[in-house]
């Protein structure tokens, strides 16, 4: 049977066709050890109770790729929780700033993001555990010549 | 990449020191000279009447470009305060 391992935060860290000394030696690494017949992604899923969950897929659109590196043009990014019943609110970061952006029927938007220098920014969910965002996305900002 | 992303005034930027005094620098090259350097040039320049000409119209054209980053830094505060 699979056998998944995870942490104390719910995020599978592992997942085989485990054996009770794997599942032996992975408790004793301070992990936990689920047992199921269910066969699933580790990126799609999540345990919560001992049992497993999917991640709440997390859609970030940004208006443009690229802004000129100087600080009159921006980007606004679009986010998108796609599941049923989704939060109120959900905190993203731009390159580990965290900023909380409400959400109305799962959709709402970033403050602007501009830039007097060339970067790239990225920008992601900062809770990896319970969603997936495929990587987020990134906004370019580029020397204009 | 220099510098660090920030949250800032409502909007995400990136900010770098050096950046910021190389922007000052290009506005305001004389932020680079000396007293002493000053004093190389005004007495090297103001040897005649039109060597005085020279460092008054200089001083002059510094002086405008203060007037004009004053002025541009008064209107945006004043549109940051507005908002």
């Amino acid at each position: 049977m699979p056998m998944y391992a995870y942490d104390g935060d719910g995020r599978i860290t592992n997942a085989v066709i485990g054996s009770p000394t794997w599942q032996a030696t992975k408790e004793q690494m301070g992990f936990s050890v689920l047992e199921t017949d269910e066969i699933v992604k580790r990126e799609d899923y999540y345990i919560v109770g001992g049992r497993m969950a999917p991640k709440a897929g997390v859609v970030l659109t940004p208006d443009k790729a690229e802004i000129a590196a100087e600080d009159q043009d921006r980007a606004v990014v679009a986010v998108r929780v796609a599941v049923k019943d989704p939060p109120a609110s959900i905190q993203i970061e731009v390159d580990g700033v965290p900023v909380e952006v409400h959400l109305a029927d799962g959709q709402g938007q970033l403050p602007p993001i501009t830039s007097p220098l060339e970067h790239v920014f990225s920008i992601r969910v900062s809770d990896q555990v319970k969603f997936n965002d495929n990587g987020g996305c990134v906004v370019a900002a580029e020397e204009q010549e | 990449m220099p510098g660090q992303t920030v949250f800032r005034n409502g909007k995400f930027t990136r900010e770098d020191p050096a950046h910021e005094a190389d922007a000052a620098l290009k506005a305001f090259p004389e932020l680079a000279y000396s007293d002493e350097k000053v004093d190389a040039w005004v007495e090297e320049t103001a040897t005649n009447l039109a060597g005085a000409l020279v460092v008054l119209k200089r001083l002059a054209k510094f002086q405008l470009r203060v007037a004009r980053a004053v002025a541009q830094l008064y209107l945006e505060v004043r549109a940051l305060r507005q908002k």
